[in-house]
Parts: C-alpha cells; structure tokens; sequence
C-alpha cells in the first residue's frame, strides 16, 4: 500500500493546532482505507515530549483503533526524532528527518479554505472558454465545496451571474469589479509561497529550473506566470520572464512544497512579498485543478486566470491588461465559433 | 600572486609553440575554469601561479611534452627553481627526485607553465614519466589517475590550444578524492582533497545554469574512458563530496582556498560554497549515482 507522504507540523505553536492536524490526518486516513500508513511529524515546536503525548493520548481515546494504529506521530527537534506513539525504526527514522528538513527549508504553503475565490475562478475561466453555463451541481464539484456553501456565494452574485431555464448558470461579461475584489484575496486564497536564490553564486534563471521541472516532473505542479500567459497569448509585451510562477494543485488547503528542494536546493522561502523572487508557488484550492496537458515530458499548464493572478501579483500590470484584453478578445471569438 | 588575465596567457603559450603542437596542450585547473566560466569583462581576472597543461595523447606525452619543452626554452622562457626539486637530474636520478617542467616566461616571475601527462590506462593514483630533455636535463611529467577525465572532450580555445570542460575537471576532482585525506598542500597547512573538492563545488557555483547538462557529460566520460570500471566510479562520484560538506572546518578551509584562487574578489563565503556543493550534489551527483547503481545491479 502507497504511504503518504508525511504530514509536517513546523513549529506548532499550540497543543490545539497539534490537535487539528492529528484529526484532519485521521479523517484523511479514515476516507482512505487502503493507503498505507501515515506520519504527522511535529518540528521544532516549543511545546513539550508530554504534552505532546498527552495531545495523542486523547485523539488515540476518541480514534477507531484501525484508524489511531495507521496514525504514527514524531516530534524531530535539531537532527533527532523521536516517534511518541511507538517505536520507530533508522529507515523511519530518516525518513522522517528528510521530511522535517524540506520543511524547514521550503516550508509547506497553506490555502485558506475560500469558496467564493474558487467558485470565482472556476466560473471565469468558464467565461474566458467561451463555454456553455454550468449547473450549481457541477460547479460545486469542480470547486471541491458542498451545494450549499456555492449556492451561498453564488447568491452574492445575481446581477452578474446569467441564468438559462435548466438552471445552469454563468457570468454574463467579464466581472470587472468582482475580479478586482477577488484579486485583492487571492494571495492569501492561493497562500502564494516566495522562493529566492540564497548565497552570492550564480544563479539559476527561471529557463532553468523549468526546464529541471520538466525533468522532475513533481505530480500536481503546473507552470503558470509570464510562461503560460505566453503559451495563450505570444504577443504578450515581454521578453523573457523574469521569475518562475508555480500553481500546485492543494485541495486539501495544503500545498506540498517539498519538489521545491529537488528542483534547487539554493531557493529559499522569503516572507517578504515585496522581495524580488526567483520562484513563486501558488496553492491550486479547487478541486479540478484546470491544469491543461502539455507534451510529452512537460509541466501541464495552469488555467488562463491563474495566469493572469500571477502577472497582476508580479507587478506586471501593463502585460496584465495586454493579457485580459487577449482573453477577452478570444472570448469572443470563441463565442462566435471561431477557432 | 597578481590576477591574470586568461586569454592573455593562453595567447602568450600558444606563441611561444608551434601550431602543430597547440592542439596537443590541454589547459586545466583554475586558469582554464576562469576562461571557461568568468567573464573578462569584470576584471577580476583569476590569481594562480600556475597554467597546468597536459599533454596529450598518452602515447605521444613524452615526445610532445619534450618538444613543447625546448620550443618555449629556446623563445627564453626559463625554468622554475624550487626547494628539493630546484635542478633537473640524469640518467642515475630516480623519477621520485626528478622535478616537474616548470617554465615562466619571459620577463615575468608571477606566473609558469606546468606539464602534465594524460595517465596510463588502469593507472591508479599518481605516477610520474621520466622526460629527458637532455642528458642531465631530467625531468618528470606527472600523472594523475583521473586526469583524462577532465581532459577528455576538451574543447579548442585561444590561439590553438585547448581548454578542459568545466564539468569534467569537477568530475575528475570528486573521482580523485572519495574521501577527505590528511596529505597537505606542499608548503602549506591545507589539504590537498580540501582544495579540489572545494574547487568542483567552485566549478558547480560558478556553471550554477548548467547543471542539469552535467550528468550527461560525466556518463558520456566515464563510459569512454572506463568501459568496464564506470558504474562503480558513477556510483561513488559524490562520497568527497558528501564527505566535505558533512565537516564545516573542512568547507570553510575549501572556501579559504577557492577565494584566495578561482573566486577571488568575488566575496564568496564558506555558506555560498555549502549551497554551491547541495546544488551539485541534488542536481547532478545523485543521478550519475543512480546511474551507476542500476548498471552495477544489471552486471551482476
């Protein structure tokens, strides 16, 4: 049975965000009866070897035994981890350390859950393809939310949204006010992770490192940015890109971040987001990723409106507006039936 | 030591010997990294002492190396005269006691000209090839055992010569030294592993945009150059490595070295050598390594 790969806690800061991340990992693994076991691993925290055991003691109580004895639970601290709920072994071991270290250096990006941002996006993207209104049904399953909660944000919505007879639904332009309100929220929608090159060596240019990720190939990781905006539109007023945008598929909220050190152990999380980056990973929250296939032995591309997030969020408004006026353009051509 | 200017130095070695010897001189270490990898417009330059070439190829080393020789004596470069190995020796004079052809040229103190030879097939470690000049004019031309690694497939460069390929003098640096060992620099406290696995994570830092191309390079080599032997050597091509970036006084000393050398001026610190060796090791060595895991596996 395939084991997930680990769950990493860094720093938790409380024994309640230990709590939640020991049951949001024992749902997963309740919904997933035939994956192997899993490891939620605690790094570098401030909260005690007894606290912590506590904390496993009263989700074991409440956890089915099959469910609790698939759950293992480390605490690494330094280049040491110790497992609190068993005994572990040197492979487990060092699995787990490697786990904690990516983390450490990458960092695991975390998407707010946000409905509206995904159903918004799902819906654009929809517009800008020139398709046919969907049902609330479809929409809700695209998005990865229940009926009720798009059905809430699509109520927002009346005065853009058109309505056909059967109950499907669509916007009827482009949203302009809406789209402005949503690209404010979609750094914090789409926990928009920065990398720069650490050290004073040469770097490497984002030509670079995509063309390793195309060697890697990590699952759930689409090339978006200046490079999928000049897939869609090669008009586009740039030349070369000056950073690498990443969308990585998280439905869950998290984002796996891990390919990060694989791709190039030089990059480094940056919190400031006025810091010119070299890589830029974006959190993918629907639950259809809209990634689109690219050749053999390339990254998928990420959809036309995570693109144009990724221009506005690079500061390059002028290639922004060049690329919605191309959407748009196409748009209608699409709608007239010319392609 | 002043900084050099590379292309100036090629130009001056190639005018000093004959075209149809040019192409025989590989240049490597430090100069030919700088030629390769620096740009000329920074002006920086590279500070070395020493432009090692080898000769090549091995059959013909000692013929070559002795024309080589007496063509730059004879447009009056003049022999390097150091510690126990100041005078050439004769016929009675052990290769051990002999000195390496050592040639600055002329007018000038801060810079020589060494001549190597490519090693024998299924040399290991170093060996040294008695080069008679005249009959108590003895010298030696040293060997290494992975020195055709990075020599091979070396590329044309100023003036006729040619230049050894980044990628597999780094190469021939982690091969030469699987493990970090006590043997010092002559004249100095640093250890010799530390300076040229040091000067491979230089190489790795200084080619950071072309590594993914590395791999490719260092098969190709090995399995020319080792038919039988090169999934081992692919293998283990990271243990100096891993070695050297597990101790922190041995990387700094690296650090010392390279920016005393091939990084000087350019502010490099032992953390920026740490994150040059973890690139190198993730996007190059573990690939070769794996390589070499699964042809080992399949032989057996």
């Amino acid at each position: 049975m395939p084991r997930p790969h680990p769950v990493v806690l860094l720093r938790p800061a409380s024994a309640r965000s230990v709590r939640t991340a020991l049951m949001e990992l024992a749902y997963a693994l309740a919904e997933a009866p035939r994956q192997g076991d899993a490891d939620l691993v605690l790094v570098d925290g401030s909260i005690t070897h007894r606290r912590l055991k506590k904390e496993w003691e009263q989700a074991r109580a409440v956890l089915r035994p099959e469910v609790a004895g698939r759950l293992q639970v480390w605490a690494v601290r330094g280049a040491a981890a110790e497992r609190l709920n068993g005994k572990g072994d040197a492979k487990a071991s060092a699995r787990v350390l490697q786990a904690a270290e990516a983390e450490r250096r990458t960092g695991r990006a975390r998407a707010r859950r946000d409905a509206e941002f995904a159903v918004f996006k799902i819906l654009l993207n929809h517009w800008f393809a020139g398709e046919e209104p969907i049902t609330t049904d479809a929409l809700a399953r695209r998005a990865g939310f229940s009926y009720p909660s798009v059905a809430k944000v699509l109520r927002k919505w009346g005065t853009i949204l058109e309505r056909t007879s059967d109950r499907r639904l669509g916007f009827d332009g482009f949203p302009r006010e809406e789209f402005e309100r949503v690209r404010a929220l979609s750094d914090r929608a789409r926990a928009t992770a920065r990398f720069v090159e650490r050290g004073r060596g040469a770097g490497r240019s984002p030509e670079a490192q995509r063309a390793r990720l195309g060697k890697l190939r990590p699952a759930g990781v689409a090339l978006g940015g200046v490079a999928g905006a000049l897939r869609l539109c090669p008009d586009l007023d740039l030349t070369g890109a000056p950073r690498l945008d990443l969308s990585v598929h998280a439905p869950s909220g998290r984002a796996d971040l891990t390919f990060v050190m694989e791709l190039d152990p030089g990059l480094a999380p940056v919190a400031d987001p006025h810091a010119p980056a070299s890589l830029v990973v974006h959190a993918v929250p629907h639950a259809d990723p809209l990634f689109e296939a690219a050749g053999a032995g390339a990254l998928p591309w990420a959809d036309p409106v995570e693109c144009l997030l990724d221009l506005h969020e690079a500061k390059l408004e002028a290639q922004a507006v060049q690329f919605l006026e191309f959407l748009t353009l196409r748009r209608a051509a699409l709608a007239l039936g010319v392609r | 030591m002043s900084p050099l200017s590379p292309r100036a130095v090629l130009r001056e070695v190639a005018a000093a010997v004959p075209e149809d010897l040019r192409a025989s001189l590989v240049v490597i270490g430090s100069l030919a990294v700088a030629y390769r990898l620096l740009p000329e417009s920074d002006g920086l330059g590279v500070r070395t002492k020493d432009v090692d070439c080898v000769v090549t190829p091995r059959v013909a080393a000692v013929d070559r190396g002795r024309e080589v020789a007496r063509q730059l004596l004879a447009a009056g470069w003049w022999p390097r005269a150091s510690g126990a190995f100041a005078a050439p020796g004769g016929d009675a004079t052990p290769e051990s006691a002999l000195p390496v052809v050592r040639l600055h040229p002329p007018g000038r103190a801060d810079w020589f000209i060494e001549l190597l030879a490519e090693p024998e097939v299924g040399q290991q470690g170093r060996t040294f090839t008695r080069l008679p000049l005249g009959e108590s004019e003895h010298f030696v031309l040293p060997s290494f055992e992975f020195g055709a690694v990075a020599t091979h497939g070396a590329e044309p460069a100023e003036g006729g010569l040619r230049c050894a390929r980044p990628e597999r003098m780094a190469l021939s640096h982690l091969l030469e030294h699987p493990r970090l060992r006590p043997e010092k620099i002559g004249g100095t406290e640093f250890r010799r592993s530390n300076k040229d696995l040091g000067r491979a994570l230089a190489i790795a830092l200084l080619d950071a945009e072309r590594l993914d191309a590395w791999p490719e390079s260092w098969l190709t080599a090995l399995r020319e150059l080792f038919p039988r032997r090169w999934p081992v050597f692919a293998a283990h091509c990271g243990d100096g490595l891993r070695a050297l970036l597990a101790s922190h006084a041995d990387l700094r000393e690296a650090a010392e070295i390279c920016a005393a050398g091939v990084l000087a001026g350019r502010g490099v610190t032992t953390e920026d050598l740490d994150i040059a060796g973890r690139r190198l090791e993730v996007l190059v060595v573990r690939e070769v390594e794996e390589v070499g895991r699964r042809a080992t596996k399949e032989r057996r």
